[in-house]
């Protein structure tokens, strides 16, 4: 494997890596936002 | 004072009294025309005369808000006016101050919303109205929790604020004040101009007492600062209030609307709103680094692989020793290489291997003796990179050997420029020397360069060149001398071309004087290079061509064949073994007595080297030409 291989394709892992933790971080701050909209909601009635 | 069941201006029936206010007594009354309860109200004498003016009055009439009363009309008996407003049913907030009633933050925003929706809608009238007296008793709370703002009978346009108004102490904002002690001291309080803020700052007032159930005038110095009485409500909504409530006006909010924005961003302002938002934004920042990261890498890995790609067939090209057989095959790898999309930005950025590519194929049409085409590319190879001074003495070489000499001493002339060693120097001299026939200072310059040179391939090139010299002058025996001195010089890399060029004089000797006394020397000393070459992993068509040839020369058929009919089986698509296969069957026949010569083996050698003849370009082979007209002969003469 050259260093041209190791550096495309890390490029590629890090990139689709970044993209999982997006969807993943992205899922799970929705459902933290609807939790605490509720909760905001309750707090200042809007 | 009205009585009970009184009816004013044949359209109000007095129901009740239901409280005093500071301009007078206040009614509770019936429309007899809308079949609904009012409030009638008299309004403080000194706007009395104001009221009367029909612009104003319609004005009030004209406000429509949800959370502001219906002024329906204005009712002048004798020397009083009167107003006629919606009856709300409710208790005013000072109802439930008193009463010491803790409300929940999300109440008291709702209240502050719906304040600034009215008091927004007051400013924005034209003129603006300044309601000037907000205060806990001028905010009821409906029956559906609603707050609703009233007492205008001091609100009139902007024009009021240059007047001192009605106020309340306790929720008045500093200007309003001092206007007041002017007023009262007789300075100049008309000076002192009251505007919206002056509404923000009373509101802000309300809200603090609300939230503290303390008043402002209980700290007749400067009102104590929200976090400090420990209440329970979120910073945001102290932080609003605060703003609310500042001295300098400047200082306040400049609108409702400013207020209104700031409330409903208290939700945005929330700690844990902010921390989640952080947190996200933070994730995101984390990926979107590392994806731009990802990306470099990839963009970056993508171009290095093609260059990797790229120097590994530009090491396959370069690295490759012989090609003596087939130029061509060479041009081609450089030229499908150069030409190739793929590496278009590779090229641009490693010029000194594309000026590499253009100089072996330069290179090959030298050895071709195609010295147009070598010029050519010797210009492309310098005009990619000029640091090799090698380039130019070749560009120099090729340019005399085409016989533009003026062009090739220009071309030396800047390659001394770079710095060009002395060897090189002598080697262009010599061949420029050669060029013009000055064949004595040609051997003296070249003697000059292989006397000075350490570089092998330097050396090899001026001994073969010089060998030339002498073959041109006709002395094969000098050239032979020169290249087996040269076998003694050179170096195993550049043997090779040394042995060839040794084989290739001799046989050109031997071609030219077949019959010459020394002429089985150079045959046994051209089969003795050729050997060499074979067995030192030169094994190539042309070497095995030239050696057959050679022992056919010597009158060694046995062996001439049998080297033919191993290239037989080597190169068993080449027409030119057949070729010489035939050629040799028809010496060896010729040898024979005629009754025992059998021509049916060079027939059939002769067939296959016309199946696989296959003149290119309409060039044709003078030995296949050769060939035909002797089986031709043999046909006409009966032997076949």
């Amino acid at each position: 494997m050259t260093f041209g291989d190791i550096l495309f394709f890390s490029g590629i892992i890090l990139m689709v890596l970044s993209m999982v933790i997006v969807l993943v971080s992205m899922g799970i701050y929705n459902h933290r936002k609807k939790v605490l909209k509720q909760k905001l909601y309750e707090k200042y009635g809007f | 004072m009205f009585r009970r069941g009184e009816i004013l201006n044949e359209t109000y029936e007095v129901l009740d009294e239901i409280g005093q206010g500071g301009s007078g007594i206040i009614y509770l009354a019936f429309h007899l025309r809308l079949q609904k309860k009012v409030i009638i109200k008299k309004i403080k004498d000194n706007y009395v005369g104001r009221v009367n003016e029909r612009r104003e009055a319609d004005i009030l009439k004209s406000l429509h808000h949800m959370y502001l009363p219906q002024v329906y009309d204005f009712v002048q008996l004798g020397s009083q006016v009167y107003t006629v407003i919606d009856y709300i049913d409710g208790n005013d907030l000072s109802y439930y101050i008193n009463k010491k009633v803790h409300f929940e933050e999300r109440q008291i925003i709702l209240w502050m919303r719906q304040l600034c929706e009215a008091l927004e809608y007051l400013h924005s009238q034209s003129p603006p109205i300044i309601h000037s007296d907000i205060k806990p008793s001028n905010i009821m709370i409906t029956s559906k929790g609603n707050a609703c703002l009233i007492d205008f009978n001091i609100s009139f346009g902007q024009e009021s604020g240059k007047r001192i108004s009605g106020y309340s102490q306790r929720y008045a904002s500093p200007e309003q004040l001092y206007k007041s002690k002017l007023y009262f001291s007789g300075g100049n309080y008309l000076a002192v101009h009251v505007d919206v803020r002056s509404d923000i700052y009373s509101l802000g007032a309300t809200v603090y007492h609300l939230l503290t159930g303390i008043s402002v005038s209980s700290y007749p110095e400067e009102p104590l600062g929200l976090a400090e009485l420990s209440t329970s409500y979120s910073p945001q909504l102290i932080h609003i209030i605060a703003k609310a409530m500042q001295d300098k006006r400047e200082d306040r909010y400049q609108s409702a609307a400013e207020m209104l924005g700031d409330i409903f961003h208290m939700k945005t302002r929330d700690a844990d709103y902010r921390k989640l938002k952080f947190s996200r934004n933070l994730i995101y920042g984390i990926c979107t680094f590392l994806f731009v990261i990802g990306a470099a890498c990839t963009v970056v890995g993508a171009g290095e692989r093609t260059e990797e790609a790229f120097i590994e067939k530009y090491d396959a090209i370069i690295e490759t020793k012989d090609y003596e057989d087939d130029y061509n095959v060479l041009i081609d790898k450089c030229i499908d290489l150069l030409n190739d999309k793929k590496y278009t930005a590779v090229l641009g950025k490693n010029l000194k291997e594309k000026a590499d590519l253009l100089y072996l194929i330069a290179n090959c049409y030298f050895e071709e003796e195609d010295y147009k085409n070598a010029v050519s590319f010797y210009e492309k190879t310098i005009a990619s990179d000029q640091s090799n001074p090698e380039y130019f003495r070749d560009y120099a070489i090729a340019c005399a050997r085409r016989g533009d000499v003026d062009t090739a001493e220009s071309i030396l002339a800047q390659a001394i420029e770079r710095n060009m060693g002395e060897d090189h120097i002598y080697l262009v001299q010599a061949e420029i020397a050669f060029a013009r026939g000055n064949m004595e200072e040609a051997v003296q310059n070249f003697d000059q360069a292989i006397s000075l040179s350490n570089d092998s391939y330097l050396i090899s090139r001026a001994y073969i060149l010089c060998a030339r010299v002498y073959r041109e002058q006709g002395n094969v025996e000098k050239a032979a001398e020169v290249l087996t001195e040269a076998t003694n010089v050179v170096d195993d890399l550049r043997l090779p071309s040394i042995l060839r060029e040794l084989g290739l004089t001799c046989l050109k000797d031997i071609q030219g004087y077949p019959d010459a006394d020394d002429t089985i020397d150079y045959i046994k000393k051209a089969i003795k290079c050729y050997k060499l070459l074979i067995e030192g992993d030169h094994a190539t068509f042309s070497n095995y061509m030239n050696m057959a040839i050679l022992y056919q020369y010597a009158n060694d058929y046995e062996t001439c064949k049998e080297i033919l009919m191993q290239m037989e089986q080597l190169y068993p698509d080449d027409y030119r073994v057949y070729m010489r296969l035939a050629l040799l069957e028809m010496v060896i026949q010729s040898t024979l007595l005629e009754s025992n010569r059998d021509y049916q083996q060079t027939k059939s050698y002769y067939e296959q080297a016309v199946k696989r003849y296959n003149p290119t370009n309409g060039m044709s082979d003078e030995s296949m030409q050769l060939l035909e007209t002797k089986i031709q002969e043999l046909y006409e003469k009966g032997w076949l």
